[in-house]
């Protein structure tokens, strides 16, 4: 199981196809951030690339990909998004490591992994979009926001409110998804780290 | 101005620019060199690109001094007024429509659906605007707008190619800047393929018959070739640039080096922000 | 070189670049081995044409001569491969990637994606080097120059055509001046115009004596420019010779490879007892020439 601890080790994570994941990974993140916009969802779907890497390459890679996203989108098209590169790479390394422990090899661990990354998104997410953009995001789950401030909440149990009815649907999306993905992908074509933790 | 295409000579003018641009009109689109970028030769593409990025974090800390608009405001005011004079008015319009939605969210959340205890400033049958909510809208769009406004105009006035350099002549891993160059890169290509499939999809009735999570499904099926074919690309494009000296130790150089200024102004930005973070928060 | 049919012996002359002995690769993810027992001898100032069926292991072989094999791509093997003097398992790392150019079939995919016009993809190779900016230039537009796409240097990478794209792709390599040049099917995925630029500009580097290994299941267009035909076969050598030497042997006819319309033609009629010359000829005016002798024979001679 020696390429899990490379992927897991910052020092050997990064290798020549661990750098070209990486855009690969920002690509898909961007895809499905577009879809979800032009779309009018009240979802995201912005972090399957993320997630994607996590299960080919490890945590380190994920959150480089995570960060690089919201970096890319915010140096070349909306500034905003800078910040929330914090809750992309958190959701890289918590995927990344999970996967790493053995978490994509049932059903019930894929549901739990589902969780923590619901968990550390809302946990990462929360202090920015309360205190930096007193508690909006300027997409589709404005509306949900709105709806809970309007029944006379505060800021934070609005926003608190709004991640907890759209970020599980969002991360269970996400899982399946980049999941299917790698799915399609002939084992031959997977990185090292993805063949041992997906070894089917 | 980012319509016109300027011929490809490489140089080491100070400028920057380098054969990065497009010959020939016809087959040039802007969007293709990098969504943000515009093409010039003001007083800011000819300043160091880590000169206007370090420029940015003072900036944004003092637009969160004092608790009114007031502040962010004058200093949005400036940065406006500032593009506008050096003909980059275009920059100022780009920010400002990307605060739209936002802005639109905080007037909406904050002025209007929040219930408040004080009297309304005006209202219109169910629809009662605060006025102390509208100015707390205000305050927080301005205070982003500021940061906004900053991050655009620093990025928006340099090739990403040139910028990548700058930060590798700095000692930033050139394989961090190939991630991002590559992935800037890709959107332009990912937002294209977005509203081609959404295009192809409305065009053969998808949007109307289903529900969501069937929408959700065709969509999925429909990109799931394309990006299981960039996974597949990946073991190619891995050889490919080991044969190109991606791994190759040592140090990296430039068709186009930037010419290394400003460093004493960079740090003093930097600096800078220090005693206007502690302005701010004592304020 | 010996005749039709039997492996050219390995033996490591002054002039081969790359010597296989027993070869046996088998790829990590892979159960059966993808070259087996390969014993070959690769010349340099030499245009190789390596052919033989899909999945035969050309393309494995084109990567262990281009240093890709057995790292980064991961696979364990029995035997040696040596190649510049350098066994593959003990090479230090770059001096094979540095001194062997590749070029591949998919003309996107090995673009690095990272750079906006065609100038600063053949930049990019150079400036991984650490070259002075003032060579970088030069070399990087004397290479699209000498490619042909002079003209394109600003142009996208993205938006160059499949033919454009490839030539860009082998600029890269002459940029970098390396002295071989490893071609896997560069003209697979190419319509009609742009697989006819790339041959073209194949045989200038080849008539500027370049060391040319060319994988290309097809053999259409570059029989005629070949010094040498191997035919690979489930991972093992089945012939390997001057192409009009080895397009003798009936066996190729097989449906293993795929051979241009003049050699068949002259194979079928060879068969019908037409004989057209003992060597087939390696195109189509060398055909329409033997046949127009064939008549010039026939007419009685006043
Ligand atoms: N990276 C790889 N991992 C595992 N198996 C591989 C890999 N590359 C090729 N193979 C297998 O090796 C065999 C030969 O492949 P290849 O060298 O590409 O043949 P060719 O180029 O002649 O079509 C095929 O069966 C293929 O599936
Ligand atoms: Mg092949």
């Amino acid at each position: 199981m020696s390429a899990i601890k490379d992927g897991l080790r910052f020092k050997t994570a990064f290798t020549t196809t661990a750098w070209v994941l990486i855009p690969v990974a920002i690509g898909i993140n961007l895809i499905g951030r577009f879809f979800t916009q032009t779309l009018n969802l009240p979802l995201f779907l912005d972090t399957i690339g993320t997630t994607m890497a996590a299960f080919l390459a490890g945590p380190w890679v994920a959150a480089v990909a995570g960060v690089l996203t919201n970096l890319v989108i915010g140096l070349t098209l909306e500034a905003t998004s800078i910040p929330f590169g914090i809750v992309n790479a958190a959701i890289g390394i918590v995927a990344g490591v999970m996967a790493a422990y053995g978490f994509l090899r049932s059903t019930g661990k894929i549901i739990v992994m589902m969780l923590c990354l619901t968990a550390i998104t809302i946990i990462t997410a929360m202090p920015l979009v309360v205190l930096v953009f007193e508690g909006v995001s300027g997409s589709g789950v404005d509306a949900v926001t709105g709806f809970f401030a309007a029944s006379g909440r505060n800021m934070v149990e609005s926003v608190l409110g709004q991640q907890l009815l759209t970020t599980p649907g969002d991360k269970v999306l996400t899982v399946l998804l980049a999941f299917a993905l790698i799915k399609g992908v002939p084992q031959r074509y997977r990185p090292p780290f993805g063949r041992e933790v997906i070894p089917f | 101005m980012a319509s016109r295409a300027r011929r490809v000579v490489p140089q080491t003018d100070q400028h920057g620019h380098t054969g990065v641009v497009e010959t020939d009109t016809a087959t040039w689109s802007p969007a293709r060199v990098a969504e943000l970028y515009e093409i010039g030769n003001t007083w800011l593409h000819r300043a160091h690109p880590l000169t206007k990025l370090a420029a940015v974090l003072p900036l944004s800390v003092a637009g969160f001094a004092g608790d009114t608009v007031l502040v962010p405001a004058i200093i949005l005011a400036a940065a406006v007024l500032t593009l506008v004079v050096s003909r980059l008015g275009i920059i100022a319009l780009k920010s400002l429509r990307l605060m739209a939605p936002m802005t639109f969210a905080l007037v909406v959340i904050h002025g209007i659906v929040r219930p408040y205890d004080s009297e309304p400033l005006v209202a219109w049958g169910p629809i009662s605007v605060n006025a102390g909510g509208l100015a707390l809208a205000g305050t927080t769009a301005a205070r982003i707008a500021v940061f906004v406004i900053a991050v655009t105009a620093a990025m928006a006035t340099v090739h990403p190619k040139i910028f990548a350099t700058a930060l590798i002549q700095r000692g930033v891993s050139h394989k961090l800047a190939y991630a991002y160059l590559a992935g800037a890169e890709l959107i332009p290509e990912m937002r294209l393929r977005a509203t081609q499939i959404l295009e192809a999809q409305q065009s053969r009735g998808f949007d109307t018959k289903g529900s969501l999570p069937r929408r959700l499904r065709t969509l999925f099926a429909l990109l799931k070739p394309l990006l299981v074919s960039s996974l597949i690309g990946v073991e190619m494009r891995t050889l490919a640039l080991e044969s190109r000296g991606f791994s190759l130790p040592g140090r990296r150089t430039a068709a186009v080096a930037v010419r290394e200024r400003g460093r004493l102004l960079q740090r003093s930005l930097l600096l800078a922000s220090i005693p206007l973070l502690v302005l701010a928060v004592i304020w | 070189m010996s005749g039709a049919g039997l492996p050219e012996s390995a033996s490591l002359t002054a002039s081969t670049f790359a010597s296989f002995e027993e070869f046996t690769f088998t790829y990590d993810t892979a159960s059966e081995p993808t070259l087996t027992g390969l014993t070959l001898g690769l010349r340099a100032d030499q245009l190789t044409l390596i052919s033989g069926p899909s999945g035969g292991g050309k393309s494995t072989l084109a990567r262990v001569v281009a240093g890709f094999i057995p790292r980064p791509l991961g696979g364990s093997f029995e035997g040696t491969a040596r190649v510049l003097g350098h066994d593959v398992e003990s090479a230090p790392p770059h001096v094979l990637t540095e001194s062997v150019g590749v070029v591949f079939d998919n003309p996107f995919d090995q673009l690095t994606a990272a750079t906006s016009t065609a100038f600063d993809e053949v930049a990019y190779a150079l400036e991984n080097e650490g070259l002075p900016p003032d060579e970088i230039v030069a070399r990087a537009l004397e290479a699209l120059e000498s490619v042909g796409l002079a003209e394109m240097t600003g142009r996208h990478p993205r938006r160059l055509s499949g033919g454009q794209s490839q030539r860009l792709a082998i600029a890269c390599a002459l940029a970098q001046r390396k002295p071989i040049l490893v071609l896997d099917d560069p003209t697979s995925q190419l319509d009609p115009t742009g697989r006819e630029e790339v041959v073209s500009l194949v045989r200038t580097l080849r008539d500027a004596g370049t060391t040319v290994v060319l994988v290309a299941q097809d053999l259409g267009h570059w029989l005629e420019m070949a010094d040498r035909l191997v035919i690979l076969d489930e991972g093992r050598v089945t012939a390997d010779g001057h192409p009009a030497t080895l397009l003798t042997d009936p066996r190729l006819f097989d449906g293993t490879i795929l051979v241009p319309r003049c050699v068949a033609v002259w194979a079928d009629l060879r068969r019908r007892g037409i004989a057209l010359g003992d060597t087939p000829p390696l195109t189509t005016d060398q055909l329409v020439s033997s046949v127009r002798n064939l008549g010039r024979e026939r007419e009685p001679t006043p």
